[in-house]
């Protein structure tokens, strides 16, 4: 027992329970949490007369505490000094063991901090030698507060918070580079207020109406007045308040919203916190990761559900060719997918293009709608990939969009740099219809600086420019022979005469320099067009090579040879025809001074390759000739054009470019990726409002609901095998060498994402399993991106006893402990870690718990005490049936 | 080539070629994955495709890059 009792004098009490109200207000705690509680008992005869007992039920603060013993993160203690019993609110972790294992229902819950607390007499009143908070409120004085020794011992203090700055140290604090503003605007204006230095009452509420606006900013909940509304209430602080204090803090409020305006905007409208310090909007790393930031984590559930439409129109908020990408995108997402770090990524980019063609096929391939008309025409050069972007997003923002292409057909790379095998006509032709369909004006067979300049274009009224004009120029081998024969050819020349109709064959035996994706595309087509032999040149090892694994493994299936360590050095011919290519061969080896291994041509290896073509694909440059009459455009010296990468504008007023014309040759993804920027950028632009400073944050289109997948299910299911064409087929035909996966196998590959826009992978379910419950029931190795070690979501199945821990301290809410159908299930984003069987009240029929986490309970308070009731009540019933007992035991006394 | 699709880096330094921008400061100290060396096969002038784990994906310079995984 402690050193102090409460006494109540049961006749004199009225049941008013104004000792309960008062308990909950100076512990501040939300209604139901009842530390203190007059638990009415009765009616029963007494004295031949009908009486109810109002009894007090509150803490016995017993001398071997079970709940003291029962809790796992030492955040239950008995102060030494006087014995009273206190939950220590900086460690406790919200597991409930303690009122689990209570007997007479002492340890409640406060479901707004998610933490369990209980009477322990005021603590802080009666250490300033004040009486508990009840005492002082009971009407009928029937409560007594007492001390079993006359004398008041030394309290022992428990332990407060280190002292808080004063109010402009933290107004004077900056927030760090690396942060969120927006978050550390929320530290720093709760502080404020937690400081308790706003005395004006004014201020006090309207800095606590600028907290709660901010909080929504955090949390994904703003709108678009939402930052005109705390600017507004900042000046109003500035404006009426009475004191210093009050004025510096409306201006510290307005500072931050002016110098962090762009964060704070971003914030609403993206529903994305970069820093992933506003947890819930922490983005996942693939979306992160995809040059064009589409919401992969939404599309993918979408998908997975079977709601194929409602997936295409995410992805094509961020990207108009879902299918053409689903087919042909490099996937950096799949690099970065968490999953991979347990055992494969999901197939994120084929997802994307089942959806797509199951639309298209039945006819649910819709444009969204689009704003009404601007009365302003923008101008794009090339109908690639960035510049066919840029002309979906500014054609749906109401503007008007011509695309000039110098080709008789759009499509750009997408057409001419990627083999029909990987990307049918039919599928670019498709989706560009949807852009004809939307009310993109394109001009084919025109050459800019030929048939339209900047001057002339200008002239018929555009008010900004978009220049997508890819780099379509080879580099050249500078080998001598080179210029001396038509045979030797440039891949990407060799690629646009097949994506034109010109299949004539190279040569019978073919040469391909070069280790990239476009050598492997030009082999490939060459054995479709009937060469009996294509080799691959290639100057350094096979894990060099900059291709696709998969690309160069299909292409060795389909019989082209590697040679690698070959460097050519001449090209040999008679009578105006190739007959071979003299190679040397190289080691590799690294030279000192540096870690790189470069290859080096090994003396007296000459030999020759006899071949009948020899084709150069060792990179791309931009064709400068075409934008020569824009002297005023800046150019790389990359041979590329200057152009930001946070909003694509070049060195000309009004003139925007992006794709591979400004990144050199780069990715499909990347180039509409820049298209979208531009897009923004050029609306910017004639809307006059500022550029960005930093590159546009993806945005979250949706929050979806999970997909619920058992634990065992979640590690079983693998990353589906592709379906290819037969080999014998592939070698002869263009047809699409992929085949694609089935609908089955669509809708379980989607269930393997781990939702990385939910989860942010903080990994405090994990510390608290191990750490504090000691059950380790969670094995995520994945949430480090570094070192990442083994994953078995399975464990948890065996070794949680659903304490909840790990839930109540996610702070995203991914974890999450629900009881239905008589079960209590625990799951993360949906993977289901356990369920078991719920054990319920005797008494009333509340949920209390599984029998795994009673046994845990009983086994740490058993040293000491032996449970001798067999029976299991609730925290209520447990209350009131020690309310019941108190009253028989005193009326014997009466 | 002296990166390859996959390798985790680190940015660990601000470098001076001129596709380096000032927003790019912010990426000094964090790490990602090379999602795209190709852009010039075996140029180490070129600029790499690398995405960076919470700031997104872009084409550095390899200057500033080193590998995590050797």
């Amino acid at each position: 027992m402690s050193n102090y009792n409460l006494f109540q004098d049961r006749k004199k009490c009225i049941g008013c329970h104004s000792c309960e109200i008062q308990c909950e207000s100076s512990k501040f705690l939300p209604s139901g949490s009842r530390l203190c509680q007059i638990v009415s008992d009765g009616p029963d005869s007494a004295d031949g007369l009908p009486r109810v007992s109002h009894v007090l039920m509150s803490c016995f603060h017993c001398k071997t505490p079970w709940c003291v013993a029962a809790c796992p993160a030492g955040a239950m203690k008995k102060r030494p000094t006087d014995g009273i019993v206190y939950v220590d609110p900086l460690l406790c972790i919200g597991c409930k063991a303690c009122m689990t294992a209570c007997p007479w229902g002492s340890v409640q819950w406060n479901p707004e901090k998610r933490q369990a607390v209980k009477c322990d007499f005021c603590l802080d009143r009666i250490d300033r030698g004040l009486k508990p908070a009840c005492v002082t409120a009971c009407v009928s004085h029937c409560l007594k507060f007492v001390t079993i020794e006359q004398n008041m011992p030394k309290s022992f203090k428990i332990p407060i918070p280190p002292s808080t700055p004063v109010l402009e140290e933290v107004i004077a604090e900056t927030v760090p580079e690396s942060g969120c503003p927006v978050k550390a605007t929320i530290a720093q204006l709760e502080r404020l207020l937690d400081i308790g230095g706003l005395s004006d009452p004014k201020t006090h509420r309207r800095t606590g109406i600028i907290l709660d606006l901010l909080q929504d900013v955090a949390w994904g909940r703003a709108g678009a007045d939402h930052l005109q509304s705390m600017a507004s209430f900042a000046q109003k602080i500035i404006d009426e308040g009475p004191d210093d204090i009050s004025r510096k803090t409306g201006q510290f409020v307005d500072e931050k919203l002016t110098e962090h305006h762009e964060a704070f905007v971003s914030h609403i409208q993206t529903n994305n916190c970069p820093t992933g310090e506003c947890v819930k909007m922490a983005p996942a790393p693939c979306q992160m990761t995809c040059p064009a930031g589409i919401d992969i984590p939404t599309y993918v559930t979408l998908i997975g559900m079977g709601r194929d439409a409602e997936a295409i129109e995410v992805i094509r908020k961020d990207n108009p060719f879902p299918w053409v990408c689903g087919l042909v995108c490099t996937r950096p997402c799949e690099l970065m997918c968490v999953r991979g770090r347990i055992d494969q990524p999901v197939s994120i980019r084929y997802l994307k293009a089942f959806s797509a063609e199951k639309l298209m096929r039945e006819g649910r391939y819709l444009n969204p709608a689009k704003e009404p008309d601007k009365n302003q025409r923008v101008c794009i050069i090339g109908a690639g990939p960035a510049g066919m972007s840029a002309a979906y997003y500014l054609c749906l923002k109401g503007y008007g969009v011509r695309v000039i292409e110098a080709l008789p057909t759009a499509g750009g790379m997408m057409l001419l740099g990627i083999p029909r095998y990987r990307l049918p006509c039919r599928i670019i032709d498709l989706e560009v219809s949807m852009l004809e369909e939307l009310g993109v004006d394109f001009h084919f067979d025109t050459f800019f600086g030929k048939d339209v300049t900047l001057d002339s274009l200008t002239a018929e009224g555009f008010e900004a420019f978009f220049f997508a004009i890819g780099a379509h120029n080879s580099f050249k081998l500078n080998i001598p022979g080179e210029p001396d024969y038509p045979d030797v050819i440039q891949a990407i020349d060799l690629l646009r005469r097949v994506a034109l109709g010109d299949w004539k064959i190279p040569g019978q035996r073919v040469v391909v320099i070069g280790g990239g994706n476009v050598a492997i595309d030009a082999a490939r087509t060459c054995l479709r067009l009937g060469c009996k032999e294509v080799i691959m040149a290639y100057r350094r090892e096979r894990s060099d090579m900059p291709a696709d694994v998969e690309e160069v493994e299909q292409a060795a299936e389909e019989g082209v040879k590697i040679s690698f360590l070959t460097i050519p050095v001449e090209i040999i011919g008679r009578g105006g025809r190739v007959t071979a290519l003299r190679c040397v061969q190289a080691a590799s080896i690294i030279q000192e001074g540096s870690s790189r291994k470069v290859p080096v041509p090994i003396e007296g290896s000459d030999y020759l390759i006899e071949t009948d073509a020899v084709i150069s694909a060792i990179g791309q440059q931009v064709d400068q000739d075409c934008l020569s009459s824009i002297p005023r455009l800046k150019w790389t010296r990359r041979n590329t054009i200057f152009a930001s990468l946070v909003n694509m504008k070049t060195s000309v007023p009004g003139v925007f470019a992006a794709g591979d014309a400004v990144s050199g040759p780069a990715t499909v993804i990347e180039a509409i990726g820049g298209g979208k920027r531009a897009a923004d950028a050029i609306e910017r632009y004639l809307s006059e409002i500022p550029q960005p400073r930093i590159p546009p944050v993806p945005v979250r289109r949706g929050r979806i609901e999970w997909i619920e997948v058992p634990a065992k299910v979640k590690m079983e299911l693998k990353r589906p095998v592709m379906t290819l064409l037969p080999i014998n087929r592939r070698r002869k035909t263009f047809q699409q060498v992929e085949i694609g996966y089935s609908e089955k196998m669509v809708r379980q590959e989607a269930a393997r994402c781990l939702r990385c826009d939910i989860c942010t992978r903080c990994g405090r379910c994990m510390e608290i399993c191990r750490d504090m419950i000691k059950v380790n029931a969670l094995k995520m190795g994945y949430l480090d991106f570094d070192r990442p070690v083994p994953t078995d979501f399975s464990i948890a199945e065996v070794r949680c006893i659903l304490c909840g821990a790990c839930a109540v301290n996610c702070p995203t809410g991914a974890m999450r402990m629900e009881d239905r159908h008589g079960e209590r299930i625990l799951s993360l984003c949906g993977t289901i870690l356990n369920r078991q069987s719920l054990i319920y009240c005797q008494s009333c029929g509340a949920a209390m718990g599984t029998a795994g986490y009673l046994s845990y309970i009983r086994n740490r308070h058993q040293p000491l005490i032996q449970v001798t009731d067999p029976r299991t009540r609730c925290f209520d019933c447990s209350r009131k049936a020690m309310a019941a007992y108190t009253t028989s035991r005193l009326r014997q006394y009466e | 080539m002296g990166f390859r699709k996959g390798q985790k880096i680190e940015i660990y330094k601000k470098s001076t070629d001129d596709g380096w921008e000032s927003f790019m400061d912010a990426f000094i100290g964090t790490h990602g994955i090379i999602t795209d060396p190709d852009t010039a096969i075996n140029d180490s002038d070129a600029l790499i495709e690398v995405s960076l784990v919470g700031k997104g994906t872009f084409r550095i310079p390899q200057d500033c890059l080193r590998c995590l995984d050797q």
